[in-house]
């Protein structure tokens, strides 16, 4: 009775296999390969689109875009004082938020790792995390809601005995939404910066004589900061590109930078222009993420 | 080990913090609770406007 051998799909696969076993490199070129020309399609080709727009001009008859070399859009932004306000003005919002969110999250994030229980440690995880399962939109339209004359905060506010205060549409009604919509971002990474230094580190500081502030300023807030660090990295970026949110609870009377783009792009169909505008949170966010850098934060995303 | 009064502190903020993050979640189960407001949100779903 004759045996018969392996099929040839089987054979061609034991091949392909043996073949990729003796070539490491090529295995690697071949599983790197898809994710790398996908991050240079989607993202780096989409940079330089934007950069290559942002230097080249727009008809003024026709509305088509000439790709003609010109300096005139950067031009434009470095003279144009409004765009210089709103460029401020968005910048000062994703500051403020940014140092909200860790003045919110770093004691709550504290209180999860140090003081309590496992059990209610993962209670309090995942009701950091739940709200991020909510729309971002109607998340946005709330505060719209409660930010308004008849609010809820005025209505809170109105409980303590204060105000009643007209925030609806205003910066303060911006701030209080950005820093809601983006908190967990920074609780998170400070959780985990937090959950990583050594018990032991901090007993050994209370063996030498430390009390618990000075443990808290030497041993756990330079630990921390890379944590905190990542964090301001989502808060900020993501304040400063936003422009669904100034719309909404902020209204039509204050623009951010994302707002200016949209309409340039959108309203006015001067995508050159709307590029070179673009450029600017992109340089911010190069800049920030150059600090940050040196402070460690990308150890600890 | 934190002091006492540090860590009553801390829990506190911490309970502070979470109303921040669950007071709009509120509103929106209310204002979802609102039949009246989901009614003519439903209604405008369905029913297109007139036009002319």
């Amino acid at each position: 009775m004759a045996v018969s051998g392996p099929t040839a799909p089987i054979r061609a696969r034991t091949k392909l296999s043996a073949f990729l076993y003796r070539r490491r490199w090529l295995k690697l070129v071949l599983l790197l390969l898809p994710p790398l020309a996908w991050m240079t399609v989607v993202y780096l080709a989409a940079l330089g689109v934007l950069l290559a727009t942002a230097f080249w001009q727009q008809n003024v008859l026709t509305a088509q875009i000439d790709r003609v070399f010109t300096w005139n859009n950067l031009i434009q932004v470095k003279d144009t004082t409004a765009i210089h306000t709103v460029a401020y003005h968005t910048v000062a919002m994703a500051v403020v938020v940014t140092l909200t969110d860790i003045l919110l999250a770093f004691p709550l994030a504290y209180y999860m790792v140090r003081i309590a229980s496992p059990r209610l440690r993962a209670l309090m995880f995942v009701a950091v995390l739940m709200p991020l399962w909510s729309s971002y939109l109607i998340k946005a339209y709330t505060w719209r809601l409660m930010t308004g004359d008849a609010g809820t905060i005025n209505w809170l506010l109105g409980k303590a005995g204060l105000g009643p205060f007209n925030i609806a549409f205003s910066y303060t009604a911006m701030w209080l939404a950005f820093s809601y919509i983006w908190l967990p971002y920074m609780v998170l990474p400070i959780y985990a910066a937090l959950d990583r230094i050594p018990g032991s580190l901090l007993e050994a500081s209370g063996d030498l004589g430390a009390r618990a502030g000075r443990t808290f300023r030497r041993i756990v807030l330079p630990l921390a900061l890379p944590g905190v660090a990542a964090g301001s990295i989502f808060t900020f970026s993501l304040t400063l590109g936003d422009y669904i949110l100034p719309d909404l609870v902020g209204g039509s009377h204050y623009d951010f930078l994302g707002n200016l783009i949209f309409r340039y792009q959108g309203v006015a169909n001067n995508l050159p222009l709307a590029a070179a505008i673009a450029l600017v949170p992109v340089g911010v966010i190069i800049v920030y993420l150059l600090l940050m850098k040196r402070l460690g934060a990308f150890e600890a995303l | 080990m934190e002091p006492r009064g540090v860590r009553i502190a801390l829990g506190a903020f911490s309970a502070l913090v979470m109303a921040f993050i669950y007071l709009p979640l509120l509103v929106i189960v209310q204002r979802v609770e609102d039949r009246e407001l989901a009614d003519r949100a439903l209604f405008d779903a369905l029913v297109p406007p007139r036009v002319g």
